[in-house]
Formats: C-alpha cells, structure tokens, sequence
C-alpha cells in the first residue's frame, strides 16, 4: 500500500507527527500535535491511500513544520517530496527515507539502522546524540547532497555520514566509532574523538593530533584513536 | 472534613497494635476518639486493607542545589514521562524526579514525610524554594556543618559552648531541622586535593580531628536538646576497610552516651571490608552487633541494580568514583562551608562490588534491630526512592531473596564475602512498619508522626492487602501503590492516582541561644564572605507552609 499525504493548509506553528511506515489502515487517526493541541493526522493532512503492495509513504508539498518524521522505524519507505522539519529518522531501526528537499536540524539523531538520502541541504547535528546521552547514532548510513550544518555525528559509535558538500564545524566532536565523510569543506574536525574515521576535502586539523604518514590521529587530549584523512574533492 | 476508616487492619507498633480490626476517626487533620468525631463526611470501607501510618522518608536528597544540578546534568533522565499535566502537574524523570514527581511518587506508594539532609546554609535558600515546589508531603532540611571553618575552629577549642550557639545560630538561619556532618574534614581536606583517611587524622591547616569536630558537635546536640541530633556520613565512605571507620564513628556516641545523639546514615556505604576492590567484604554481621548494642540508629542505603546518578558533600569521593566509572562529573566547592560532586554510575548485579553493596544493605536491614534501622536508598545514591517496596519485599521474604540472586544473575562473589544468602531472617510486617514509619519519627523526633494515636497527625496509608495472610509473590505489588493515601486529613491518593494536590509542611527547629559568643567569630567570617550577614539565610515568612518545632 501507497499512502500520499498532502498538508491541508499551512502550518502557523509546529506539527509533531510520528509517521511510519506501519499499520498503514491506522495513519488516519494518528494522534499528532498541532502546537500543544492533540489531534488527529487526517485533520490536519489529506491522506489518499493505494493498493500497489509496497509499503511506502509519499509526503507531498511542504513539511518544513513537520517535527518526527520516520520517528523509530524499523521497514518500508518514507519519501519527502518537498522540505522535511526537525528530527527527521531519529531514533530509525530499519527502512529508508528520501527527502527531495532540504531537511531542519537532527537528521538521524541516535539512529540505530537504515538510510536516510537528503538531496538538498542538511541542518545542524546530523546523526547525534539527543541532549545528555552517551552515544548518537549507532549504525545505519545518511546521505547529504547538498551542504549540512555544524556537529555533524557527535558522539557517533557506528553506521557511516557521507556529506557531499561542505559541513559546518565540530564533525565527529567525541566520535566513539563509525565514520564520516565530507566531500567538501568542514571547520574543525573530531575534537575528543576516541575512535572512528573522519574523511574530508578540507578542514582545520586541531593540534592534538598528530601526522602519521598520510592520515592525523588523535585526538590526543583523551588518548584518541581516531583517525582524520584527507580526500580528493568531488568535481 | 470528617472521615472515617471502617473495618481496616492496624498495625502501629507504637501502641503495639499488630494486624487488630479496627476503625480510625479523623478531624481537623488529627486523629481523634469516635465520640470526637461527630458528624462522619465520607467512609472508606478499608475491609480487608492494612491500615498504617504514613510513611517517613529519613534520606533522601530530593532538593537544594545537588539535585538540581544533577538534573541539569542528565536531560535525558528526564525522557521518561510518569504524567502528564492534566488535573496534576507533569511528572517526570527515571531516577532524578521533578519536584512535582517526588511529591506525587511519594504519595502513591505511602509516603507522607521526606527529609533533605544535606544543604549548605549559604544554598539554603535554594533548598526551600525547592521544598516549596514538592506537593503532598511534609518535609525539612538538614544544614551541613561538617566541613564548616567555624566547626574547625570551635572543635579545636574544645568549646560547645560557641559551637551551641554556632549551631544554633546556623539552623535558624538555614531553617533547617538538625545538624548533618559529611566526611567530616575530609571536604576541607579535598580543596587541597586530599582527603582524611581516619576520624583522628589532623584536618589541614586546622587544629582539629574527624572524631573532635563529630564529638563536639554531638556534645552541643545533646546540650541544645534537638529532636534530631547529629546525622553523619561517616568519613572513608565507599572505600573498602571504612567498616572499621564506621566502628570508631559509633565509639564515639558511646561516649556520649545518649540514646539517639548520632544517626549514622546510608550505613551500607561505609561498611567494607578488605583493603582493596578485589577481597571487598561485607562488615555488616560486625557492625549491626555494634549498632544494636550503642545509641546510635542508621539507615540502609540500599543499592538498586540500574542506572542512577550519586551526589553528596562528600567531593574526594565523587572524584574517585569519577575516575572509576569514567562518565560525566560536577564537583563543587561551597566557600568556607562545605563542597559537593556528582557522578552518573551504573550498579551492576554482575560486578562483585556492586554485588556486595546490595547484599551488604540487606544484611544490615535484617540484622539491626529495627527500632535502630530505617528503610533508604539514599536517594539518588541508591537508587530511586520508588523502589522502596522492591527492598521492603526481599526484607520479609528469604524466597524473594533467592528468585532475585537467581533472576538478576547477582555475582556469586556475595556467597564468600557476604552473610546474605545464609540469613533466614524474614522480617514481618509489624518490622516494616517499624522501619519505615515509628523508627523514623522517633529518630526525626516527630511526635506525632509515624502513629496512629489519637492526637497524632492524621498521616494515613491504606494498602490494599491484608498484612495477615499475604503471599510472596503478591508483595511488591500490594505495597507499590495505595489504595487511599491521607495527608493532614485529605484524601490525595485513590487507588494509586493522585485525586488532590495539597502542599505540605516545612519543619525547622528553633532554638534558644546565647548568640553574643560567636558575634567576633561571625562578624570576623563576613568581612570576607560573597553575601553579608544581614543578606544571609532565609525569613521564615519565605517559606510556604512553615512548621516551627520549639526546643
């Protein structure tokens, strides 16, 4: 089953709506919150269902209001045609999720398995720990094709970040493991990373690491093991 | 209102009243005599339920500024969601509760009182707006004097008469309820980076020992006749071999002599054995014999296997139990008055040392007389104050005991370095009672709470059970949730919801003293202090619902 749904009008504050892919007969009386009022998905959204034996959500026009997209999914397919809002595949176990658009901050915070594809630009904090937590994402890939914000993967243990254009600073800040790559350019990169891999076009290298033949390790200050490497930019 | 509690199982252990059908009459808040009573408003059919007084929380850090700051240190404790705004406030929080959760939690399951023993007076402004914020049950808080220069400088001299009015003049200013000793010295000692490791250790740069400052203090307790009189986290807490620390701690009441001039508080955590982590050992067996035979009372501090997030004055030992667990760590120094630290940890049933802080609570919480012992966990140290009814289960039954070792995969290092698996003690319900409500308030020196006399605040909590014939497997759930909890009079719990939202009281103690003595002493400490003398402390009329106990 296909499910395309269409925002009825435009939003004055933020919708929290956990749409995934399952229990697709129920999306109807999803309870979501419009501000700090509960009600149901189909008040807010048209919602036009299709018999093709996929299991797949299609969500049209804007969405740039739309908070928890994909909250925690474990299969199917979610596709934003337009802008997604903010924590878009946090806390995602399995499936996909494309964006055709541009995404807020949070992309696959604390994701644990499954992909993400953004084609347009990222927010701040993609694949990061929620506030306090001890790890961020943990496994599974997100693809940026456009450019992403500052504190990309911090605290990140698994799962891999390819950010096609450039990011902001603090990428990989306290990485435990994982690996991520900025085709671009990036600020500075991995402080108080312990392991895991950065790759990037081009960025400010901290003094606590230190050169090893054609990759920097460090960082020092927590007797890191990470690794920095730096990479041919895209054409 | 007027209430009635028809037909419902009694236990008070202070009328020695255990497990007797009868009816409770309440009026203006009080418990009164049926031909007082008058008109009846509303009866609870208590048929078939176990009717006691509330319960009487001894330890337990539920406000100031350690808590808050543990709060703002562990956002993501606060994901888990207990309830939401709706005729209540929300609730929230796993182990570091919300104000609004410590009341309610507290309520559902019983609880009617709750003590903060550990504020430093300069924060204690703090504290009681917190208090403030905690609906349902009353409260207090304890001053911390442990750690005090102007403690150093009167126990160096010997003289209780100063150290009288010192105390006296801080409870008033703090109003708070007694006086509560961390690590005696060992504080002062860590803004050097040290620590004390013997209560008759020098504290640097003063003239003084652990064991003057503990006996001096004590000394001024007993002279000022406080309702509680000292409260002491002994010094080399947590560390293996501070049984033996602890044992010189209780030589010293035994000097003093009286009965109840030194509450020795979360025992379980200054009681090992052994000389390193790897042959750590329960000194409980010891220690309880000692305990049952001096004046002195404790609390269990029960460890809880799971996450939770330590905080004490005690900053040396949060630094070491920093480099152990190797998580986040706030560490804290109150001017000349005391410090702090805090520490995310997670007690694991696998790990041996973990082990043996679980089993060495309980041994503590069969052995000890229970007239000498109260239920805690320290909150949050050990664990969450919710789980109460979890410890007082493993107390009455051996059975539950050994499913728990079993379920939990508890390390079998208890079998050698512990008594716990041998002990065939069950506790019964009149024992409980005992360690959770009378106990308490005699040590609190709260006459009329923790009974059911006529006259007694009317502090009530119904369980729906009968004490007389419950099973095992149906404990825990019987005592998690009341089937009615009442505050002063009011109904605030039915069927384990929160029904009304009242506040409670705050006690703090007056006490009448020669100030004069200290004046060169005090003003000599705020030419230099960060607020002045006159700005120093908190008015009682700042306080919501302030409840003056006179001595």
């Amino acid at each position: 089953m296909t499910v395309i749904i269409r925002p009825k009008r435009e939003f004055e504050v933020c919708v929290e709506a956990e749409i995934v892919p399952t229990n697709l007969n129920e999306l109807k009386s999803l309870k979501v919150y419009l501000g700090k009022q509960e009600i149901s998905l189909e008040e807010l959204f048209e919602i036009e269902y299709f018999e093709d034996g996929e299991e797949k959500i299609i969500l049209r026009g804007d969405f740039s209001k739309v908070k928890w997209i994909g909250k925690g999914m474990k299969k199917g397919e979610i596709i934003v045609e337009g802008n997604a809002g903010m924590h878009l595949g946090a806390f995602m176990e399995g499936g996909k999720i494309i964006v055709k658009g541009n995404c807020d901050d949070w992309v696959g915070g604390m994701m644990k398995g499954g992909e993400i594809i953004i084609e347009g630009n990222a927010g701040n904090r993609v694949g990061c720990n929620y506030w306090g937590e001890s790890k961020g994402m943990e496994g599974g890939k997100i693809i940026v094709k456009g450019n992403a914000g500052n504190y990309i993967g911090e605290k990140m243990k698994g799962g891999e970040i390819i950010i096609e254009g450039n990011a902001g600073d603090f990428v990989g800040s306290e990485m435990l493991g994982g690996c991520i790559t900025v085709f671009g350019k990036a600020g500075y990169v991995g402080w108080d990373m312990k392991k895991g891999e950065i790759r990037v076009g081009e960025c400010e290298i901290l003094p606590s690491f230190v050169k090893d033949g054609d990759v920097f390790k460090g960082d020092l200050n927590v007797k890191g093991e990470g690794i920095i490497k730096i990479i041919k930019k895209l054409a | 209102m007027t209430i009635m509690i028809k037909n419902g199982i009694v236990v008070d252990p202070t009328q020695n009243i255990d497990g007797e059908k009868m009816d409770l009459f309440i009026k203006n808040g009080k418990l009164v005599e049926e031909s007082e009573a008058g008109k009846v408003e509303k009866v609870i059919d208590a048929n078939g339920m176990t009717v006691v007084p509330g319960g009487i929380d001894i330890h337990a850090h539920i406000a100031g500024p350690k808590i808050n700051a543990g709060r703002s240190m562990r956002p993501e404790d606060l994901k888990y969601v207990r309830s939401k705004s709706n005729k209540t406030r929300c609730a929230m929080g796993k182990v570091l509760l919300t104000c609004p959760a410590i009341g309610y939690e507290y309520a559902k399951m019983g609880y009617t009182t709750a003590i903060e023993p550990a504020t430093p007076t300069i924060y204690s402004i703090h504290t009681h707006e917190e208090l403030d914020s905690i609906p349902i049950v009353d409260k207090a808080a304890l001053p911390l004097f442990g750690n005090w220069h102007l403690t150093f400088k009167f126990a160096a001299e010997g003289d209780v008469e100063k150290m009288k009015a010192f105390v006296a003049w801080a409870i008033d200013k703090a109003k708070g309820y007694g006086i509560k000793i961390v690590n005696p010295g060992g504080v002062e000692a860590w803004m050097y980076g040290k620590n004390v490791h013997s209560i008759h250790e020098l504290i640097p740069g003063f003239e003084a020992t652990p064991a003057e400052v503990l006996t001096t203090l004590m000394k001024a307790a007993v002279e000022l006749n406080l309702p509680h009189k000292v409260h002491v986290h002994c010094n080399n807490l947590g560390v293996p071999g501070s049984a033996e620390t602890t044992a010189e701690t209780i030589k010293l009441a035994e000097k003093i002599g009286k009965e109840n001039c030194l509450h020795i508080t979360h025992v379980q955590f200054n009681s090992y054995t052994g000389d390193s982590w790897k042959n750590i050992g329960s000194g409980a067996e010891e220690l309880s014999k000692l305990i049952n035979s001096s004046p002195v009372t404790v609390d269990m501090g029960q460890v809880i296997f799971g996450h939770t997030t330590t905080m004490t004055a005690d900053g040396p030992f949060e630094f070491a139990l920093f480099k152990l667990a190797k998580t986040k760590w706030i560490n804290k120094d109150v001017e000349i008055e005391t410090g702090g630290g805090i520490v995310p940890i997670t007690y694991r049933a696998k790990s041996p040392v973990n082990a043996v802080q679980w089993a060495t609570s309980l041994e503590f919480g069969l052995l000890v007389d229970p007239d000498k012992i109260v239920v805690s966990t320290d909150y949050p140290n050990g664990g969450p104050f919710v789980e109460y009814p979890y410890i007082i289960s493993l107390l009455m039954s051996k059975k539950l005991r050994e499913n728990e070792v079993k379920e939990k995969n508890v390390s079998n290092y208890i079998e050698r370095a512990t008594s716990l698996l041998s002990l065939d003690i069950e506790r019964s319900f009149y024992d409980i009672v005992k360690m959770t409500r009378s106990t308490p308030a005699k040590i609190l020196g709260l006459k009329n709470k923790g009974t059911l006399r006529i006259g007694a605040d009317a502090d009530i909590a119904i369980y729906p059970f009968n004490c007389n014939e419950v099973r095992d497997e149906e404990l825990l759930k019987s005592l998690e949730r009341t089937a009615y909890t009442i505050k002063s009079g009011e109904i605030v719990v039915k069927d384990g919801e929160i029904v009304s939202d009242i506040w409670g009281k705050t006690f703090w103690v007056k006490v009448n003293s020669e100030r004069e003595i200290i004046e060169e002493e005090l003003n000599d400490v705020f030419k230099y202090y960060t607020v002045s003398k006159n700005n120093y402390g908190v008015k009682e009329e700042w306080i919501r619902k302030p409840e003056v106990v006179k001595v």
